[in-house]
């Protein structure tokens, strides 16, 4: 059900808002014309500066409140336990009385589509802030700071756009857990199976079963290469092994193959699975700690100009 | 007079709380009394509470009347001090003696038990409560120590070898229980697992693939001997389809069933009013049955709750010595109906009100005491709304005095209500929100009668059931016209109309069929479609296949049950008819048929109903059908989250939890998926929630706003957790409130990653049911829906997006 | 026959015996991994034959490795007899002889006590499954960073700035952490400072004061002429509100010419009395100029007039000196054949700055062509008369004739009577009057009066026209001279022929965008000029 997605809530309220402020300012700076010519310190270029701080850390606030649990409003007064009580009912009654107010004052929704789009409109405000005059100092740090969240949030938006999805198509029904169930339930199968086996076919297996490991450092779980997975070795060993066997043999050899076969399959589902979570997880491990320096960044800059006044 | 058996007073029959209690009284006063218990220890069905359970002391204002004591507290402290006590009561207490027949009349009666005992007893008081009585092995060492037909605590046995005997539920889950700490063999004596559910069976199939536990099929216990080698106690003789095999083993658990009481009891001559599994015995105000010197207290005479039953115990020997003792609900009742006919008796009241409401006129004074404890008196002001339409209404009122007035939805017809009427029957019976709005007149005085009473009390006289069912009949036809209606013509319309039961899926009328007339529908939901294509929902309470009447073609679509469906027919011609008799009536409704036209025409065109917010739902039939699949029909409101959103941060339930005590009432990842739509597993308050059949201290409520919730009054047996088929109840020691941390310290943990807040220690709260309760207490609507940063979790009514 | 009880040891998940009998029996019982194997043993990793239990001769029991090693009690032995509670590890598996007799001939225990890896979860082994178990922590790199950054780029600036000490030493290893807050480059002047924020910078959250400029910019002047009224003015009045530096080496004197407007643009309200037009841009309502030159021969006669008021507009420099006779192909007077072609700047040579021209001399520019206007024909030998004082030139006279009366023995009155008439003869047509305004001596001393020329040197005292930079453009492109017949004509171009080239501040077709300092200078030199 494509339903709105996280770009066009409220139907892009946010996104007319923000190319409104853009605009504005792009037209202040367009009718400025400062002696010296544009930069941060004309009238203009401190109101722009200004509202950009103000903005990022509208922005940043996000962070924070995306964390803390909704207020509760109004308690349902604590009731002994006279509750069973008809008088209960009544009150039962009383209390669901209030009308919810329809409007979602502060959903998260609402912050994220804000966060989105007023981030992106400090590329414009906070670069005319700047007058492009660039230098090797602290000012140009935060800018450049400023661009790389910002670049760095577009692709967290990308990931959200595209990846969920992905991760439904991958898992279906199961979950994690169920797939990681299913691997070990058949890695027993096929150890069991092994041992009616020739030793190397048994070694194999033992191998694939002990060393198979899903997950791993951020790059395995980011990048997870099927070319290195035990398991895969093993069926591709298993497929030549399986020759010169008798008959009964080989119809658990056959069997064997087909439960490694499963497994691959679900081995790299679940190695799948992680990934996409993984990536959709990687950016803000960018984009936070950015933030906080381009913070520290901007504090400095705004101290450092005050402070040589 | 046969010499040989001895003879007693009184003779009581099970001992519950209201057997041991009146057994107690009895001894007390010194009267030659037998308690005769069919299992090793009395109180049976309080030792089956899982071990630990906290058990609650409802309703708490009915004084306790009994010469044992009781108080609420853990299923262990109440046994402790009942088994201190009753040796202490010079009680006559028989243990596993079964009693199989009662014959005889007032004065003599014989008891027989399983064991051939008889006894003779002037009375017999029936104290067996509604577990009925365990099926045992029936073979020889069924009775031996180690042959146990219960589980209380699975980690009491570690390396035992233990044979679980039955393949229903409760022996798979007992097995599957044991299978970890001790070789388990389960014994079924059909072929396969047919008699537990789905899960159930899953799970023991794993077990089995992994050898951690062995059945043997079509098997049965031939006999079970004590024996003392190996460490071994038990030696069973296993009769298999290969043959007879000997397992040693430790002990044997068998979870036989048990049989309902009903059978046993109607044996004894006692008659019920309906054949409807949890009616109830007739009784007098004394609590005696048809069967004069029979009398039935507990459970079995209604009154589930524990110190009911044992005031019933004390009070019934009173009865029986023949002194007029007045009921321990008597105070309660007199301040519940202090409000009207001041200076009267309470008896003076209560046949006053059986005077006023005819509805009411033919109860027993019992169940007429019990559902006016259950209820409440009502003075609202004139011009005060008792509901408003849309409301969920989950109680049925009648008007004692005054006046009340009907609004129908559009305000269009309204209808003034008689003293002795009732009203709110409709979202009663439906659950359903209400169709209509009540609003007190002058003068008014209502009963309100909450939702269960009002159910036990239509499933236990039946001419109640008939009387509400005509009434709202009369009412949904009257409001279908619009227009008033001559008396004849509706008693004829009435008279005329057919009762219909639909199973889901099952097919009202397809395209082609004559229109044989006008559904409407009382409960459940129907989906009309025409092709793949599903058009309509139509929820309980609503009207169907009115325009091809009015137009008279055959249907153009085709209707079936959303879910388990009751609805009222009205014949064509029927209708026809009064049509043709009332030419006013014939044009207003040809109006309206035009009227429902045009928008039809109007929506179709849009391609999509105007107003819906999910009308990208609407086109893809096939993920309406999969959420009819999914039993989103009976649901009044549910939550969806939209997988090509959901970036898995799971801030619903975090939010969840933090909003309710720390433990989350929902559960993202499990739960269905389809093309992108999840349907995880939390409550979507049911039309007819399951979870409301069967809770005790009735702690399970439906709001105005249509959730059900859980007020503190649960005393956490677990019933609705074993009721709800979505399985979103849990029981969790909910912390009285779970305060968010100020903001400095919010922001230090955030900066800290630490958290700050001190811990909580749940071991002493006792456990309570909780689920979903939409965040009623909330403001700004359901948390999990706020808390979703990208809109992906949404919460909707079927209606909504079916339509 | 040997008839064992056989008990096989399994644990459960919380490692818990869970004991499993059963009876085997035969004459000898073989133990391995071979199915015939009495006491059968599963695992691939037994032998297939490990041992067996046997009667011995005596007909106790006794387990014999065939060949192989047992380990039994942790002594390696082929053969021995069994003993109660003897442990015997075959391969993964551990007997224990339990009971011997009883019921049974034996009770021996088999465990799998190396049980194969087969690592049925390694699905569910503990490796990280999301990057926040790897270890990786937004929290710790956000740290990391804000905290490098927090020290370059706060704290270290900040203690250079703060304490001299520490710039220095630092400056010493060549880091000059304060220039991370150098928001751009500084105007060549001041780049030698360096990282010397506090030369301009004195103290910290404090706007950089005059005073601070003016430890080296002394010589630069006020506003105003009258220092009180500058004072007045002007007391608010910061350096920098003009003077911006850090613009990437913009040079900072040319800066903020638009501030004069804020003054400018309504005069009164900085200064009642003022009589000076309000102004808002050169292009638009830039009042027309005024020249200023001198009407009278004293300093007080000098005037600012209006180049509207035609009037007045006359210089009178007290020479007699017509352009038109000047320009282009010229005949030097008294010398037929002697044709010269006079460019301006014959006269008008421009100084060293290129702003105006130097002054013209009579020795320089005039005497090539005029000299023979200053002979005097006195016979017999030829004698000139000296320029530039009259006492001298009559004094010249006097020698002359003296000389002559003493030669020819002539009374003191001739010698008088003479030079009268040649005095007389002086302002007549071709004497001094050919160039300068003469008056007629005096009856009482033979001195006739030569009014002293003034030629006015600066037109635009308070501006600047630096004329280098129009030298694309002809001097009679504005200087309108050929016409002019009298030295009383003022050939200063008016600000309509300006305006064909500039504009104001808005730029307006190709013309040159001119603020105020492009013609006006906002400081007065310290030293005036007259």
């Amino acid at each position: 059900m494509q339903r709105t997605t996280l770009l066009e809530y409220k139907n892009y309220r946010d996104l007319k808002a923000s190319l409104l402020l853009m605009a504005i300012a792009i037209l202040a700076y367009v009718f400025h014309h400062p002696d010296l010519g544009p930069y941060g310190g004309t009238w203009l270029g401190y109101t722009l500066g200004t509202l950009g701080a103000a903005i990022t850390l509208v922005l940043l606030w996000f962070g924070v409140y995306k964390r803390r649990i909704p207020v509760q409003k109004e308690r349902r007064k604590v009731r002994d336990h006279a509750s069973s009580s008809p008088e209960m009912q009544r009150s039962d009654r009383r209390v669901n009385q209030p009308a919810r107010s329809r409007h979602q004052a502060s959903t998260r929704q609402g912050w994220l589509s804000v966060h989105i789009y007023f981030g992106l409109s400090l590329i414009i405000v906070i670069t005319l802030h700047t007058g492009f005059d660039f230098g090797w100092n602290v000012s140009t740090l935060a800018y450049g700071l400023m661009l790389c969240v910002i670049l760095t949030g577009l692709y967290g938006v990308y990931c959200y756009i595209l990846l969920p999805s992905r991760i439904t198509e991958n898992l279906g029904d199961e979950t994690r857990d169920t797939l990681l169930e299913k691997i070990s339930r058949l890695n027993e199968q096929a150890v069991s199976l092994a041992t009616q086996l020739p030793p190397e076919i048994k070694e194999v297996v033992r191998l694939a079963a002990e060393q198979t490991r899903i997950g791993g450092s951020a790059i395995e779980q980011l990048k997870p290469d099927p070319l290195r997975c035990p398991t895969s070795i093993a069926v591709k060993q298993l497929h030549d092994l399986g020759k010169d066997l008798d008959a009964t043999q080989f119809r658990l050899y056959r069997e064997l193959y087909s439960t490694m076969l499963k497994k691959e399959v679900l081995v790299n589902r679940t190695r799948r699975d992680m990934s996409l979570k993984a990536r959709l997880d990687f950016w803000l491990y960018l984009h936070v700690p950015l933030a906080i320096a381009l913070v520290v960044a901007v504090i400095a800059h705004v101290f450092s100009i005050f402070f040589y006044w | 007079m046969n010499s040989g058996i001895d003879h007693f007073r009184i003779a009581i029959i099970g001992s519950g709380p209201a057997g041991i209690s009146a057994a107690a009284h009895a001894a007390e006063l010194g009267i030659s009394h037998v308690l005769l218990e069919s299992e090793p220890a009395p109180a049976s069905t309080v030792r089956k509470f899982q071990r630990g359970k906290h058990v609650m002391a409802e309703p708490h204002h009915t004084p306790l009347r009994s010469s044992i004591s009781f108080a609420a507290g853990s299923r262990e402290k109440v046994l402790k001090t009942w088994e201190e006590e009753i040796p202490h009561k010079g009680i006559n207490l028989h243990l596993n003696s079964k009693v199989t027949t009662i014959s005889g009349e007032r004065g003599n009666f014989i008891i027989e038990t399983s064991s051939g005992t008889r006894f003779g007893a002037e009375c017999v008081v029936l104290a067996i409560g509604l577990q009925g009585n365990i099926r045992k092995l029936g073979i020889p060492g069924e009775n031996l120590p180690m042959v146990q037909y219960q589980l209380d605590d699975p980690d009491a046995f570690v390396d035992e070898t233990i044979v679980v005997v039955g393949g229903g539920d409760a022996g798979v889950e007992n097995a599957l229980a044991l299978m970890s700490r001790n070789r388990v063999i389960l014994l079924n004596r059909d072929k396969e697992f047919n008699r537990c559910n789905e899960e159930n069976r899953a799970l023991l199939q794993e077990a089995q693939d992994d050898f951690m536990i062995e059945t043997r099929m079509s098997s049965r216990i031939e006999q079970a001997t004590a024996i003392k080698e190996s460490g071994f106690s038990l030696m069973l003789s296993v009769n298999t389809p290969n043959g007879i095999e000997n397992i040693a083993c430790h002990r044997v658990i068998a979870r036989l069933g048990a049989d309902p009481p009903r059978k046993l009891v109607e044996s004894f001559g006692i008659a019920f009013p309906n054949t409807d599994s949890s009616a109830i015995p007739q009784l007098t105000t004394t609590y005696e049955s048809n069967v004069p010197g029979l009398y039935i207290v507990g459970a079995l005479a209604g009154f589930p709750l524990i110190k009911q039953a044992i005031n019933q115990g004390y009070e019934v020997i009173e009865h029986i010595l023949g002194n007029a003792i007045e009921p321990a609900d008597e105070v309660m009742l007199q301040e519940k109906l202090s409000g009207l006919l001041q200076g009267r008796t309470t008896a003076e009241k209560l046949t006053h009100i059986q005077q006023c409401i005819p509805l009411l006129a033919d109860l027993t004074s019992l169940q007429l005491r019990e559902l006016l404890i259950g209820s409440t008196v009502l003075r609202p002001q004139e011009g005060e709304f008792i509901f408003k339409h849309n409301d969920y209404n989950t109680s049925f009122f009648t008007l004692l005095h005054g006046e009340a007035t009907l609004l129908a939805e559009n305000r269009k017809s309204s209808f003034d209500l008689a003293v002795g009427d009732f009203f709110g029957e409709m979202g009663l019976l439906s659950g359903r929100n209400a169709s209509e709005a009540a609003r007190a007149g002058a003068r008014c005085l209502l009963i309100e009668i909450p939702r269960r009473s009002m159910l036990n009390l239509i499933e236990r006289a039946s001419d109640v059931r008939r009387i509400l069912h005509d009434k709202m009949l009369e009412r949904a036809v009257k409001s279908y016209f619009e227009l008033p209606l001559p008396r004849e013509d509706l008693d004829y319309l009435i008279a005329g109309a057919q009762h219909r039961r639909f199973e889901t899926g099952e097919v009202l009328f397809k395209e082609g069929d004559p229109a044989e007339g006008l559904y409407l529908i009382k409960q459940g939901s129907v989906t009309i479609s025409s092709g793949e294509v599903v058009l309509a929902f139509i929820a309980a309470g609503h009207y169907l296949g009115g325009m091809d009447l009015i137009s008279n073609n055959p249907r153009t679509e085709k209707a079936h049950a959303a879910t388990t469906t009751d609805a009222v027919l009205l014949s064509a011609q029927a209708i026809i008819e009064v049509l043709s008799r009332n030419p006013v009536l014939r044009k207003h409704l040809d109006q309206r048929y035009l009227h429902q036209m045009q928008e039809k025409m109007t929506s179709s065109a849009h391609g999509r109903l105007p107003n819906d917010s999910y009308a990208s739902l609407t086109p893809s039939s096939g993920i309406i059908n999969y959420l009819l699949k999914q039993e989103i029909g009976e649901a009044t409101d549910v939550l969806l989250i939209d997988y090509s959103l959901c970036i898995r941060c799971d801030n619903c339930e975090t939010a969840c939890a933090a909003t309710h005590g720390g433990t989350s009432r929902l559960d993202r990842e499990r739960g269905t998926t389809f093309a992108n739509i999840h349907v995880p597993t939390t409550c979507r308050h049911c039309e007819q929630p399951y979870c409301m059949k069967d809770c005790p201290p009735d702690a399970i409520r439906r709001s105005v706003k249509g959730e059900i919730f859980i007020n503190d009054s649960c005393i956490g047996c677990g019933n609705c957790v074993k009721n709800c088929p979505y399985d979103v109840i849990q029981l969790a020691a909910v912390h009285p409130d779970s305060q968010r941390p100020g903001f400095m310290r919010f922001m230090f943990d955030l900066l800290s990653g630490r958290d700050s807040s001190p811990a909580i220690d749940y071991t002493d709260i006792p456990k309570k049911a909780v689920k979903c309760d939409m965040c009623n207490n909330f403001r700004e609507g359901p948390a999990c829906v706020r808390a979703c940063p990208t809109g992906a979790a949404i919460r909707v009514k079927p209606e909504q997006f079916l339509n | 026959m040997i008839h064992c009880l056989l008990v096989r040891i399994t644990r459960n998940q919380q490692g818990h015996p869970v004991r499993e009998e059963h009876l085997v029996s035969g004459e000898e019982l073989s133990i391995g991994r071979g199915e015939e194997c009495t006491i059968h043993l599963a695992d691939p990793r037994a032998n297939l034959h490990f041992a067996s239990i046997k009667h011995a001769q005596d007909g106790t029991l006794s387990i014999d490795g065939e060949g192989t090693l047992l380990n039994i009690d942790g002594m390696y032995e082929h053969q021995l007899a069994l003993e109660q509670g003897a442990h015997i590890l075959l391969g993964p598996y551990e007997l224990v002889v339990e009971n011997l007799g009883g019921d049974h001939d034996l009770a021996l225990s088999v465990e799998l006590i190396h049980p194969l890896a087969t690592d049925g979860d390694a699905a569910k082994r503990a490796t990280p499954r999301s990057l926040a178990e790897t270890g990786l922590s937004k929290r710790k790199l956000a740290y990391w960073l804000a905290g490098i950054i927090f020290l370059i780029f706060l704290v270290a600036p900040l203690a250079t700035s703060l304490s001299p000490s520490a710039r220095t030493s630092m400056a010493h290893s060549g880091v000059f952490p304060n220039k991370l807050w150098n928001p751009g480059l500084m105007s060549p002047g001041h780049s030698s400072f360096g990282s010397q924020c506090s030369k301009c910078h004195e103290a910290p959250f404090r706007p950089v004061r005059n005073e601070a400029c003016l430890s080296c910019h002394a010589e630069v002047g006020q506003h105003l002429a009258t220092p009180h009224l500058d004072k007045h003015v002007f007391k608010e009045t910061r350096c920098t509100e003009c003077h911006f530096d850090h613009q990437n080496s913009r040079p900072i004197a040319m800066q903020g010419a638009n501030e004069c407007i804020v003054c400018h643009s309504d005069i009164k309200a900085k200064h009642a009395k003022s009589d000076i037009p309000d102004i808002h841009d050169f292009g638009t309502d830039h009042p027309g100029f005024r020249l200023t030159l001198a009407t009278g021969i004293n300093a007080s006669d000098i005037q600012r007039i209006a180049q509207t008021d035609t009037g007045k507009l006359v210089e009178n420099s007290g020479l007699d000196f017509p352009h038109e006779l000047h320009v282009g192909l010229v005949q030097v007077p008294g010398d037929m054949d002697n044709i010269k072609d006079m460019k301006c700047v014959a006269c008008h040579q421009p100084d060293a700055a290129g702003k105006r021209f130097l002054p013209i001399s009579m020795k320089q520019h005039c005497f090539a062509c005029h000299q023979d206007q200053l002979e005097f024909n006195l016979a017999p030998e030829g004698r000139k008369l000296p320029h530039g004082s009259v006492a001298e030139l009559s004094n010249t006279l006097r020698d002359y004739y003296a000389s002559l009366a003493f030669k020819d023995k002539k009374s003191i009155e001739w010698v008088n009577e003479q030079l009268a008439t040649a005095t007389k003869s002086l302002t007549e047509g071709s004497g001094c009057d050919y160039c300068h305004a003469v008056e007629p001596a005096k009856e009482s001393n033979n001195l006739l009066k030569i009014t002293q020329p003034q030629i006015t040197q600066n037109w635009f005292p308070a501006a600047k026209f630096p004329h280098a930079k129009h030298q694309a453009f002809k001097c009679a492109d504005c200087h309108k001279v050929e016409q002019s017949a009298k030295s009383s004509d003022i050939a200063i171009p008016a600000i309509q022929s300006c305006k064909q080239c500039h504009t104001g501040n808005q730029p307006s077709g190709n013309r040159v965008v001119s603020n105020c300092i492009s013609c006006h200078a906002f400081h007065m030199q310290k030293t005036k000029n007259p």
